[in-house]
């Protein structure tokens, strides 16, 4: 299926926009965000929630002096497009002016990313999908497991007209995918989750994590309880992303940092966590998987920015004002979401960087410990400025003893400073080199790239 | 566009979806409009209006139902949605395990009785409660960064039935909070009031800001901020605990909503957020908490942001007891969930838009009052703590051992407050003995309705607003300590 929102057809509306209601104002910033997605839902080893769902929404900007405001719109016609710079530019008007210079930035070159449209993925739909998951479900229904998880695919076009000559475009395809193997009753017993998230998909990459849940959920059977108390753990890269994006959410935007909430806040150039820890902000995803991004809303150029270095704090993200507020150049990252709007930048597109280790050989270094598949709940708000989080085991946990996975172990919960658990972690050996993309709460334009992680001492502090 | 037009839109997709072989269709053109201003020492960091306009369309093929939704408003895009809803039913029509039943028609109109409307309002007239909250906060002194949060919301929906169907309904939120971060001793801490997160919000207008009175929050929410700093860690240990309202909305949002969501129980929401603990046949079995607790699941509470004419299968509000004395006698449902289990559907299938499908959510779901006032619950207890303002919430997949804490706790000793308080106080437990410790309910008098904007449900994740009445409860033994 082809994408409605070409570029000619989104160019026509955001020019229109700047061309006929930019009067009065020193700057307007027209952004275009259109979805086009294909979203299949699985239970019980069958289908069970199918959608087809296009979204067009243009988001305007208006500014005058210190005065911004918002607003944005699904209704594309011209009329709405109308109201909704007029709804913008009063709300500008009547905004009480901050000390911020939030001028409009000007054009920046934007630099192309790397195969980010797959016509097979973007043509996906549900007959197609269903064909495809048809082995999966059988298998699972034969070895009288439930399958359940998401196989979601799209199309995300992305675009910025801004008075100041931005004009960039972008289109891309997604893929989002979850497989969980589960013994019944769902969830009461023994499951396994495996995650994929990339511009493209093929029939083969499904059934391979079809069949790796199948499996492991039939190791994990029986799960023991073991006592709460410190583990040391290998943190399968899934695991690893909750902690990740929550790192994003209470440390690297600009709102945490400049309420002073933020771990980085005060703490430039100084240790914050161990050697074995590096963080980016990388959108190009230069591992070569997850979804790309090349610009911002408001259309400048996504930059890789190293946020921890070797565990060294180094900075935060920047959109253009918050980039003059602290003296530098924006990094790309002014982010809106019409779910949770926030005031400042967003990480995105955050990667831990690849270690030399290896997951196999994490595990077989383990006198006693766990190895997680995945987290559940995670939550970062504890104390932010230690970035204590807490969560729990769910899916496939293993008891390891010797170096080898013996038996699948009851949900726990850990609270612990992640902090302190990455300065733990054995030097580069601890950090694998293989790493895996992950699709964000927050949709497809958002990921984290995670290697598997050896953390001796986790503190788990109850059982259910 | 006007409601005949969309009725016709409504009209066009579900001609549209019989053609296309659906025994059954609804359509709902939905209007959102949602205005956030964010405050920050006194400047607007952020306004933002959103206005989202669209069409969804639901058909049912054989048993299968399937769901497309467009903002492309012409009629040749609302066909080929309608169509394409059609053929994705086709791939569910294996998963439904029952013979789908069309519902009765209905004919209906709700709209949120309001005094002032959010949206009439200049930006100044709904910036002047923060700026004075702002100016009282800046009055006292020591505190690092200020902040408000305001939220308009409202949702129109024209809803139209193969069966004969035609309902609307125009619901209004309105609300907010304000906070404020104080740093001192390495240490930085929040207050929130009137509730942690985004504030709270209630259907109605802006008379709710109103009556917040943010001037005199701002001011608790300062001294508490900075006499926190000061205060030591909350010690471990088992307690008594009084949650305060706010804190305990959320307790019932992730122990008792989320768990008694019949899709949960029948395995349906595996893919994000798990399932539960409860099974189906849990109903009139077993025993969630002590014989003061009485839960209910509500759409028809003053106030509340689960309050609604029809929910988006078009089945009208209702009142559903999910725990009696104790004991578990209902759960949250749609028609087909509610079907498969054999009870009465508590008109409790939400979507968050048009863009996404209808799905089991909660609506209000109360603690009815019990008696007494907040000094009774304090005089019942030796050694403990009020806690109050969630900072954070964590719950395992079957939503049994939850963990939260809160912005402050205030100590108890001897059935007194003894003025002293505790930074980061968290609290945990499992479900069913946790609610099985609750010692006491405070009275009606006490009882206040609490809203959150964002419940994240859903896979793609659908974020919807939903309420909880309750007034300060007490909860004996309970595990508390301290990150």
């Amino acid at each position: 299926m082809e994408s409605g929102f070409s570029q000619a057809w989104v160019g026509e509306r955001l020019q229109w926009v700047l061309d006929n209601c930019s009067a009065g104002v020193d700057g307007l910033e027209a952004s275009f965000l259109g979805s086009e997605a294909s979203y299949m839902r699985l239970a019980e080893s069958a289908i069970i929630q199918a959608s087809d769902i296009t979204r067009g929404r243009v988001s305007i900007r208006a500014v005058i002096g210190r005065q911004s405001a918002r607003a944005s719109t699904t209704d594309l016609s011209l009329p709405g497009l109308k109201d909704c710079v007029k709804r913008a530019v009063q709300n500008a008007r009547q905004t009480p002016a901050g000390e911020d210079d939030i001028a409009l930035p000007a054009p920046i070159a934007v630099a192309p990313v790397r195969q980010a449209l797959d016509l097979t993925t973007q043509a996906l739909d549900s007959v197609t999908k269903q064909a495809w998951l048809e082995p999966a479900l059988a298998a699972h229904r034969a070895d009288d497991l439930a399958l359940a998880g998401r196989f979601h695919t799209g199309t995300a076009t992305w675009a910025v007209h801004s008075t100041t000559g931005v004009q960039v475009y972008h289109q891309g395809s997604w893929a989002d995918v979850a497989m969980s193997a589960l013994e019944r009753p769902a969830g009461h017993h023994a499951s396994s989750c495996r995650t994929y998230f990339d511009s493209k998909i093929g029939r083969d990459q499904l059934n391979l994590l079809a069949e790796e849940v199948r499996g492991e959920c039939h190791s994990a059977h029986g799960p023991k309880e073991v006592a709460p108390g410190k583990w040391d753990v290998v943190l399968s890269p899934l695991a690893v992303a909750d902690l990740v994006e929550w790192l994003g959410m209470i440390a690297f935007n600009s709102q945490p940092y400049d309420d002073g909430t933020s771990f980085l806040h005060g703490r430039l150039g100084e240790k914050v966590t161990g050697d074995a820890i590096s963080i980016v902000d990388d959108a190009s995803v230069p591992h070569g998987i997850g979804v790309p991004l090349p610009f911002d809303v408001e259309g400048m150029p996504k930059s890789r920015v190293d946020l921890v270095t070797r565990g060294v704090a180094q900075g935060i993200v920047h959109n253009s004002r918050t980039g003059k507020r602290y003296g530098c150049r924006t990094t790309g990252h002014a982010q809106v979401s019409d779910d949770f709007p926030v005031s400042g930048s967003q990480a995105c597109h955050l990667h831990i960087e690849p270690g030399e280790g290896n997951q196999e050989q994490m595990i077989q270094s383990v006198k006693r410990g766990l190895y997680v598949t995945r987290l559940h709940y995670v939550n970062g708000m504890i104390e932010p400025r230690r970035a204590v989080m807490t969560g729990l085991l769910r899916d496939a946990a293993f008891l390891i003893e010797d170096g080898q996975l013996k038996h699948a172990v009851a949900p726990m919960r850990f609270t612990d400073s992640i902090l302190e658990a990455f300065d733990r972690i054995p030097g580069s050996a601890g950090v694998s080199k293989q790493t895996r993309a992950h699709c964000s709460f927050f949709g497809p334009l958002q990921c984290t790239v995670t290697p598997s992680l050896l953390i001796p001492k986790l503190n788990f502090t109850s059982g259910r | 566009m006007d409601p005949s037009d969309q009725k016709a839109l409504c009209q066009a997709a579900i001609d549209a979806a019989l053609s296309a072989g659906a025994r059954y269709a609804e359509a709902r053109f939905v209007t959102r409009e949602r205005e956030n201003i964010q405050v920050r020492n006194g400047s607007a960091q952020l306004s933002n209006h959103q206005r989202d306009v669209g069409i969804g369309i639901r058909t049912l093929v054989g048993n299968g139902w399937g769901y497309a939704g467009t903002n492309i408003l012409d009629k040749d895009a609302i066909v080929r949605a309608s169509r394409n809803a059609t053929q994705t039913a086709q791939a569910t029509e294996g998963a439904a395990g029952i013979e789908v039943l069309i519902p009765q028609a209905v004919q209906s109109e709700y709209r949120t009785p309001l005094q002032i409307d959010p949206f009439a309002l200049s930006q100044g007239e709904k910036l002047a409660p923060f700026t004075e909250a702002h100016e009282r906060m800046e009055k006292l002194g020591g505190i690092k960064v200020n902040r408000g949060n305001f939220v308009a919301h409202r949702q129109e929906t024209s809803f139209l039935a193969s069966n004969g169907s035609d309902q609307y309904q125009q619901i209004t939120l309105c609300g907010g909070g304000v906070s404020a971060i104080a740093q001192a001793n390495g240490d930085v801490q929040i207050r929130s009031i009137p509730k942690g997160m985004e504030g709270n919000f209630l259907q109605g207008g802006f008379e709710h800001i109103v009556a917040m009175n943010l001037g005199d929050c701002a001011e608790q929410a300062a001294q508490e901020a900075l006499a926190l700093t000061q205060a030591e860690r909350t010690p471990e240990g088992k307690k008594t605990i009084i949650l305060d309202g706010c804190q305990l909305s959320l307790q019932i949002h992730e122990s008792v909503g989320h768990p008694t969501e019949l899709d949960r129980v029948l395995g349906e929401e595996i893919s994000l957020a798990g399932s539960s603990f409860l099974l189906p046949d849990s109903r009139d079995e077993l025993r969630y908490g002590s014989d003061l607790v009485n839960l209910t699941a509500d759409s028809t509470t003053p106030y509340g942001p689960g309050t609604f004419g029809f929910d988006d299968e078009g089945t009208p509000a209702s009142r559903t007891p999910i725990v009696e004395h104790g004991q578990l006698v209902g759960f949250l449902s749609g028609r087909d969930t509610a079907q498969k289990v054999g009870c009465r559907a508590s008109s409790a299938l939400r979507a968050e838009s048009w863009a996404a499908l209808p799905i089991v959510r909660m609506v209000n779901v109360n603690l009815e009052p019990g008696t007494g006032s907040m000094d009774d619950l304090i005089g019942g207890v030796d050694d403990g703590y009020l806690l109050a303002a969630n900072k954070s919430w964590s719950i395992d997949d079957l939503r049994l051992n939850f963990q939260f804490s809160c912005e402050i706790a205030y100590e108890i000793k001897n059935g007194r407050r003894t003025g002293k308080i505790f930074k980061n106080p968290i609290y945990y437990g499992v479900t069913p003995q946790f609610w099985g410790s609750c010692s006491a309910i405070a009275g009606p008098e006490a009882w206040k309705m609490w809203g959150w904007l964002f419940c994240g449900k859903g896979d793609p994740a659908q974020l919807m607003y939903v309420g909880h009445g309750c007034a300060p409860s007490r909860f004996d033994g309970i595990r508390v300590g301290s990150s």
